[in-house]
């Protein structure tokens, strides 16, 4: 046992013992090492990781090699096999790792042989020990390859499974929000920054006095048992419109991208952070404006005062969508029908194409297709994350399909929803969204 | 009878009804409504006309009727426009005063007003209206009117309410067929306003919401300046085909549910209560749950308030007055209570004001477009303005001053 307190604590007191950072791989120590910068008094962070040498490169305190058992010290080669091999083979150090710990951070990247492999492991230990465990994970460019594609969204979902909830970083959104010329390294930090940024939001959340305070029952109930995919977005904004900008630039974000994330999600965490002249009409304004575009969601907003803030405004919002029951088997493209979202047969984009890559077939969802609506009505494909459609795009590369017997090859509507009477006028457009399709249908409600 | 020289007809080609109303201005300036016609509407979708031939023959059939109740023969009449093409924003013009005295003059005001309306519109679009708000000499505001004051400068606001031409000229072309003459292109949001708000309203600040069933048109004033003014292609049919898609229904049978059962609201209690829907013999009857009805519409209710609420954006301050339903759409079980929602500001279905003649029909709010329509005729009429030019030389009005 370590620092945290041998009684339970009063539910919400937070402790700052009861806060572990587990960073497995190298992504996840890279990210480790911007955390490190800062003062998180009383966490405790720790580098996991197979291979000892990016290990030793690591300045966390505590380290520990996954999978040190005789013959090997190697890194797990980039397959997602030994990495989980070597952290089941550790499971009883790991336990160890997050004995008495509320809260456990699991920071990796998804793709390669560690993070994929080990980070689910891990956050199935934490979970199995009491803590409400939160992934934070990138996922890997586009064009680092179709393969590490395929492992991380096989690993998203055992991650998933196994976490009470995963916040994404796909890369390929990183890249989006910088500029072209941008060197590489600097695009890597530009994901690890933001995978800090997400540990940093809900610690700051989670430990800074808030005027409404969010407080770890509050993430508790938000996620507990949720398996849900997140989406974490924290934008800042300083000057004299800080309130409107912040939400401009919050919708605007990368991650939100098309807008209807926040809509289509159905647990948001909002939380506000600004300096000691953070008027309450901002705040006010700002909690406002984010509300109204996630309706449909449970909603918890919090704020909190950080004199470092001065003059600033730190929006930090984390919408989770999917996930009440737990998750089936891994299949990447099960966007869940049960998202509150009145929602969807799952899509599926592939062409069947004769080269054969037998990881495909367990992709494929099985029997989605008796899951339809019997209505007439076929709902508009639901909008994807980022993640999601980057999955989407390498699935369709990845494209051949060993026909197994009872698999169900799903397909696109295209026509998605008949207009009705508006079929031969002129779609009335705001914003990018087409009115004249049924508002319960655009905003993902569902009727029951 | 009448002076037919006194009689003004507003004719209104709406999505769900054609709807002609007969006024008659008195040489004391009161305003009577002498009769009403109107035939449901087929050629039209989204407040423009889709099929010439239909919206003409329903032209003529609301024509004949108000005619046949007015007892008079209509020649010409003050057309109504509204679509997704047609937008309202608002301009400003300078002149400066070059008198050696530097008084401002008519003609000076005239030319601010002038240039004030050289405004750079889409190739295709015209004007439909330039409305005055007011004006400013050097750096005083607010100045209603200007002329008689000394000053370096004047500049004169307007509000312009502009469309597409060819859209325009389809409903002008439509009534031309049937040898009638069009006085002039109004947008029907605007008159629904002047049919509904009074002099004090005007001058509070009103938000007046037009829900038609093609399109919802909207105009603010304040202070009584017309200060915004705005279509959404978005009406009464969506909410029908909303509720057609989500329940499965046919149009009409979704149309005749929105009627019977529909609301605003999502009312406690209505959750798990049942709809029985006769069919046709032999077959099983459907049942709806009342609550999905209720949410289907609510969403689609709400949304479209919110949308015309943001277009207004802060200018929904000024609104003390509070805000007006007109159209057939304020018919709507507790949209008033919603609308409070939306807006924060009382709300209220809308009453034609100053107006007189049959009561029964004046209250309804589907007959305030028409009704505004041939008011804003009455009042051209007053200001003894020459009608010729019609729609092409709209610059002459002066609206709601």
């Amino acid at each position: 046992m370590d620092a945290s307190p041998s009684s339970p604590p009063p539910p919400g007191a937070f402790a700052p013992g009861d806060f572990r950072v587990l960073a497995v791989g190298r992504a996840g120590i890279n990210a480790l090492e911007l955390l490190l910068r800062e003062d998180f008094a009383g966490a405790r962070f720790v580098a996991l990781h197979t291979d000892p040498v990016a290990l030793a490169r690591s300045s966390a305190s505590e380290r520990m090699q996954l999978g040190s058992g005789p013959g090997r010290g190697l890194g797990a080669g980039g397959d997602p096999a030994l990495g989980r091999a070597a952290a089941e083979r550790d499971a009883g150090a790991i336990r160890g790792l997050v004995d008495g710990a509320r809260v456990v951070f699991l920071l990796t990247g998804l793709g390669a042989g560690t993070g994929t492999g080990a980070a689910p492991v891990v956050a199935r230990i934490a979970r199995e020990a009491g803590a409400l465990v939160l992934g934070v994970t990138t996922l890997p460019f586009q064009c680092e390859g179709r393969l590490r594609q395929a492992h991380a969204a096989a690993g998203l979902q055992e991650l998933r499974a196994a976490a009470d909830a995963v916040i994404c970083v796909p890369n390929q959104s990183v890249l989006q929000t910088l500029d072209e010329r941008t060197p590489a390294t600097e695009v890597f930090a530009a994901a690890n920054q933001l995978v800090a940024e997400g540990v940093r939001g809900l610690w700051r959340m989670l430990t800074r006095p808030g005027l409404i305070q969010l407080d770890f029952s509050h993430l508790e109930r938000l996620l507990r048992g949720r398996h849900a995919e997140s989406v974490f977005a924290s934008v800042s904004a300083r000057g004299e419109h800080r309130a409107r900008e912040v939400v401009e630039r919050l919708l605007a974000h990368p991650f939100l991208a098309p807008g209807d994330v926040l809509a289509g999600s159905d647990a948001v965490l909002i939380n506000v952070t600004g300096g000691p002249d953070l008027t309450f009409s901002e705040l006010e304004r700002v909690l406002e404006q984010v509300q109204r575009h996630c309706e449909h969601a449970q909603i918890a907003a919090g704020t909190a005062i950080d004199d470092s803030q001065g003059g600033g405004l730190t929006l930090t919002v984390v919408a989770s969508r999917g996930g009440s029951a737990p998750l089936p088997e891994p299949g990447p493209l099960s966007i869940r029908a049960d998202a509150g979202a009145g929602e969807a047969p799952t899509p599926t984009v592939a062409p069947a194409r004769d080269q054969a890559d037998p990881r495909d077939g367990e992709f494929l969802s099985e029997g989605t297709g008796s899951s339809r609506t019997s209505s007439r009505l076929v709902p508009p494909v639901p909008e994807l994350t980022a993640a999601q459609r980057q999955q989407l795009v390498a699935r369709g590369r990845g494209g051949p399909i060993k026909r197994k017997k009872n698999a169900v090859q799903t397909t696109f509507k295209f026509d998605i929803v008949s207009r009705g009477r508006f079929e031969k006028t002129e779609a009335t457009v705001w914003q990018g969204q087409d009115l004249d399709l049924p508002t319960f249908l655009r905003r993902g409600i569902a009727l029951n | 009878m009448f002076d037919p020289a006194s009689i003004v007809v507003g004719l209104e080609i709406g999505t769900s009804k054609v709807c002609a109303a007969v006024g008659d201005l008195t040489p004391q300036g009161a305003f009577t409504v002498l009769g009403l016609g109107q035939a449901r509407s087929r050629g039209v979708r989204k407040g423009e006309i889709m099929d010439p031939q239909k919206a003409a023959e329903d032209i003529r059939f609301a024509l004949a009727e108000a005619e046949q109740m007015a007892d008079v023969e209509i020649r010409s009449v003050f057309l109504g426009v509204t679509g997704a093409h047609v937008r309202g924003f608002n301009n400003r013009g300078i002149h400066p005063v070059v008198s050696a005295d530097r008084e401002i003059t008519a003609e000076d005001v005239e030319d601010a007003i002038r240039n004030a309306k050289a405004v750079n519109l889409p190739a295709d679009h015209a004007v439909i209206h330039t409305v005055r708000q007011d004006f400013a000499v050097d750096d005083l505001e607010d100045i209603e009117n200007p002329v008689g004051l000394v000053g370096a400068r004047v500049e004169a606001r307007v509000h312009v309410v502009h469309g597409h031409g060819n859209r325009i000229q389809n409903s002008i072309r439509a009534v031309q067929g049937l040898q009638i003459e069009v006085e002039q292109v109004v947008f029907n949001g605007l008159a629904g306003a002047l049919a509904v708000l009074g002099k004090e309203q005007k001058e509070l600040g009103a938000l007046v919401i037009d829900l038609g069933a093609g399109a919802t048109g909207f105009a603010l004033y304040s202070d009584s300046i017309l200060r915004h003014s705005g279509v959404l292609a978005v009406g009464g049919d969506h909410v029908s085909n909303d509720l057609a898609l989500g329940l499965n229904l046919p149009l009409g049978r979704a149309e005749q549910l929105k009627l019977d059962h529909g609301g605003a609201l999502v009312e406690e209690g209505s959750n798990g209560s049942l709809l029985t829907l006769g069919s046709e013999p032999g077959l099983p009857d459907r049942t709806i749950n009342l609550s999905h009805l209720r949410r289907i519409m609510s969403l689609r209710l709400e949304e479209t308030l919110e949308l015309v609420a943001r277009d207004v954006g802060p200018l929904l301050a000024q609104a003390r007055a509070g805000v007006f339903l007109t159209g057939g759409g304020a018919r709507t079980r507790d949209l008033v209570a919603l609308a409070e929602r939306v807006f924060q500001l009382p709300v209220e279905i809308a009453r034609t004001q100053d107006v007189s003649g049959p009561t029964a029909s004046l209250d309804q709010p589907e007959f305030s477009t028409a009704i505004g329509l041939a008011r804003f005729g009455a009042l051209r009429q007053r200001r003894r303005q020459p009608p010729p030019g019609g729609w092409k030389n709209p610059f002459s009005s002066w609206f709601g001053r």
